[in-house]
């Protein structure tokens, strides 16, 4: 090895990732060269391991509105505005996880850091080398391993009003329809359809929250209220800062003190119960109670005659629980299908009561005709459900591989569709 | 997070048929696409209509199926393999002329001198009745109308953006769909899709109240065929045989001059290929008898 070689190299590092030092560097650089890797092969899983985007050096100041989630060795200068230590068992044993919020003079944000830094309520910190990431839907600041948090002599944030920044970016105007989780600072309008009084433990102390379902003419959505709130069932409101967080990828909205909320006299909505909703709506956030009408085009593994776990309800694979082991399983029904409108495709599990009746069978009936010809059933429910059209109403909900419709009812859309025939190629013929 | 479902277009066979652009993605295991003459990218499809006919093309224990599906705009053409037992069994429970809703993945072949094929590969394939298949004209027509208006409208504009047809009140698939169109198609003209809406739909009139067994198999291939184009297009494509055949997209350029449209000179062909005028020894390939 030429060693000098090493020191441009070392020079390259360190313009890259400042906060790591000249001694550290080598010391990498040189482990890496102890297991024969080339030297550009080292230089390059260096500036990956510590955070630089290769080739590229520090990003530089940043405001934090400005991030998205996903830049990574950025400089902010910020306030601590809350911060709490925890011990948390992780997989390389227990860790220090320090949280709470920091603000600029753009917004407030939630931080994180696993590596014990000491950040305390009240002062103001330069914060080199820290990354962004999403977390449940928000921009989080992570300071990690080589992320240096400084006081600066003078605080340059000494006269932030930070009651009146916003928890999260720039104000959106939104149709609840339109609500995604992770949205930080929405303005929507709605109806109170249900609202009541809870009693929290957060922190050490009670907090009196409420909770209820707010709708406008588009979705239902259920939201919380973590300040005092003085309106009542049949408002309808204009809610100025919510923030969305989610449960089983429904959206549910959130907001307190910092919202600015508005009583509208003369707007009313008309509610449905179950909005009709497209496919497309529902792939990005699920939804209570609504309804999709769409065509069935796949009814998969899974479906026709099931046995559960008696201990856990789990279907069983083969005889046997992924929870319990081997075990005689009762006897179940029902569908997994994919319904798609052409706008989007959703799944959708068609419980024992809605898979009995379109069989016109029970599960008892079921289980003594079919229970040596599995097959045959699912070929039942495919001459039923396929290709066939259904209005579907009940909750979507949403995980990692897409949105899965539970209805609590399904029909046959039976809609007459020759005037809408006539209607079309009447606009087209006058075209 | 894991790409959700792919969801099935709704497309005439007049369109999806004309596509000659595919988009193989660039990230790992990234769908495959094919995007139409008016913009939509469709890597799995849904259609309804009349099971033409069916080949086995595979051995006993290796069953493969190529079937012609009929929409009143064109032909879709099928291929079914043993990765689709699905598609398998029922295609080989079915007997053509019958009513068919397949949901597919888009699957290509371009030759090559270049010629582009879109075709597909069934998922699930199963019998449909007269209203389930109207409705499936409906919902089709509207999607490509969709498609057709914000094309028109982007065509209009001056840098037209997906923003500014959001504006006018076109859906985000319809104005996404209007931009790729111009990227990819910019000037083509699409006459004979609303064309074939047109007949779609005056299929879902004329068909009122009949059952399948009274409605002819492709009911305006007969009408339109006239002895006149038929003897000119089998006159074409005598003139363009070489020793193979002469290729479809051949023939369709000579056709263009002639002013007779895509949709009337497949249905031609199509009418050819029933009487035994000419036959088809590989897809895209048509050789007089």
């Amino acid at each position: 090895m030429d060693e000098t070689q090493l020191a441009p190299v070392i020079q390259e590092i360190r313009r890259a990732l400042p906060e790591l030092g000249e001694d550290r560097i080598e010391e990498e650089l040189r482990r890496y060269l102890k297991y024969g890797i080339h030297l550009q092969e080292a230089k390059n899983a260096i500036l990956r391991r510590f955070g630089a985007r290769t080739g590229a050096s520090s990003l530089g100041p940043r405001s934090l509105v400005d991030l998205s989630g996903g830049e990574s060795n950025f400089e902010i200068t910020a306030r601590c505005l809350s911060s709490k230590e925890r011990l948390q068992n992780t997989a390389n044993g227990e860790k220090t996880m320090v949280s709470g919020l920091i603000a600029d003079r753009t917004m407030i944000r939630r931080f994180v850091s696993w590596e014990g830094h000491t950040i305390e309520k009240g002062r103001t910190y330069v914060i080199r080398g820290a990354s962004a990431r999403l977390f449940r839907g928000e921009v989080e600041i992570s300071l990690g391993a080589y992320t240096t948090v400084e006081e600066p002599k003078v605080d340059p944030l000494a006269d932030l009003d930070v009651s009146k920044l916003p928890r999260f970016g720039p104000l959106q105007e939104v149709k609840l329809r339109d609500v995604r989780s992770g949205m930080g600072n929405v303005s929507v309008i709605g109806k109170i359809l249900s609202l009541e009084e809870k009693t929290i433990e957060t922190e050490g102390a009670t907090k009196k929250i409420h909770d209820g379902m707010i709708a406008d003419d588009t979705k239902k959505l259920r939201f919380t209220v973590w300040s005092a709130f003085l309106h009542n069932i049949g408002d309808v409101l204009r809610i100025k800062g919510a923030y969305v967080k989610e449960w089983r990828g429904i959206p549910q909205l959130n907001f307190d003190e910092r919202a600015e909320i508005e009583l509208l006299e003369d707007i009313d909505f008309k509610v449905e119960m179950s909005p009709r909703l497209l496919a497309e709506d529902l792939v990005g956030a699920g939804a209570t109670d609504v309804e999709v009408a769409g065509t069935i085009l796949e009814v998969r593994e899974g479906s026709g005659l099931i046995f559960r776990c008696p201990v856990c309800n789990r279907a069983l694979s083969s005889g046997s629980c992924s929870m319990h082991g081997e075990q005689t399983g009762f006897a179940d029904l029902r569908a997994k299908v994919v319904l798609d409108d052409g706008t989007g495709a959703l799944f959708a599990v068609l419980n024992t009561e809605i898979t009995e009746h379109l069989l016109c069978m029970g599960v008892a009936e079921c289980e003594k005709r079919f229970a040596q010809e599995e097959k045959r059933l699912v070929e039942l429910l495919e001459h039923k459900l396929l290709g066939k059209r259904f209005r579907m109403k009940g909750n979507v909900i949403r995980d990692d591989f897409g949105s899965t419709m539970l209805p609590n009812g399904i029909a046959a859309d039976e809609e007459p569709y020759m005037d809408h025939v006539m209607e079309l190629i009447s606009k087209l013929e006058g075209s | 997070m894991a790409r959700g479902r792919e969801t099935a277009q709704r497309v005439f066979a007049a369109e999806y048929n004309s596509s000659r652009h595919e988009d193989r993605g660039t990230e790992e295991n990234a769908p495959n696409f094919i995007v139409t003459p008016l913009g939509c990218s469709v890597n799995r499809l849904l259609f309804m209509g009349v099971l033409m006919n069916k080949t086995n093309t595979g051995t006993g224990e290796t069953p493969n199926y190529k079937a012609e599906v009929r929409d009143p705009t064109g032909t879709f053409f099928v291929y079914a393999g043993q990765f689709q037992p699905q598609a398998l069994n029922a295609l080989s429970a079915l007997e053509p002329p019958s009513l068919v809703g397949i949901v597919g993945k888009v699957r290509t072949f371009v030759k090559d001198d270049g010629t582009f094929y879109a075709s597909v590969k069934p998922e699930n394939v199963f019998p449909v009745d007269i209203p389930q298949r109207d409705r499936w004209i409906l919902e089709t027509s509207r999607f490509t109308l969709e498609r057709v208006r914000a094309l028109d409208d982007a065509a209009s504009m001056e840098g037209p953006t997906i923003e500014a047809l959001l504006e006018k009140g076109h859906t985000r698939r319809a104005a996404e769909s209007a931009i790729e169109s111009l990227r990819l198609y910019e000037g083509a003209d699409h006459k004979y899709i609303i064309n074939g809406i047109r007949t779609a739909l005056r299929t879902v009139i004329e068909g009122e109240g009949k059952s399948v067994e009274e409605m002819p198999p492709a009911p305006q291939a007969e009408e339109k065929a006239t002895a006149d184009v038929k003897e000119k297009v089998l006159e074409f494509i005598r003139e363009l045989s070489g020793e193979r055949g002469a290729l479809y997209r051949d023939i369709m350029k000579r056709c263009e001059g002639e002013g007779i449209d895509k949709i009337t000179l497949e249905e031609t062909i199509q009418a050819l290929l029933d009487e035994g005028q000419v036959y088809e020894p590989t897809i895209g390939i048509i050789k007089p008898i």
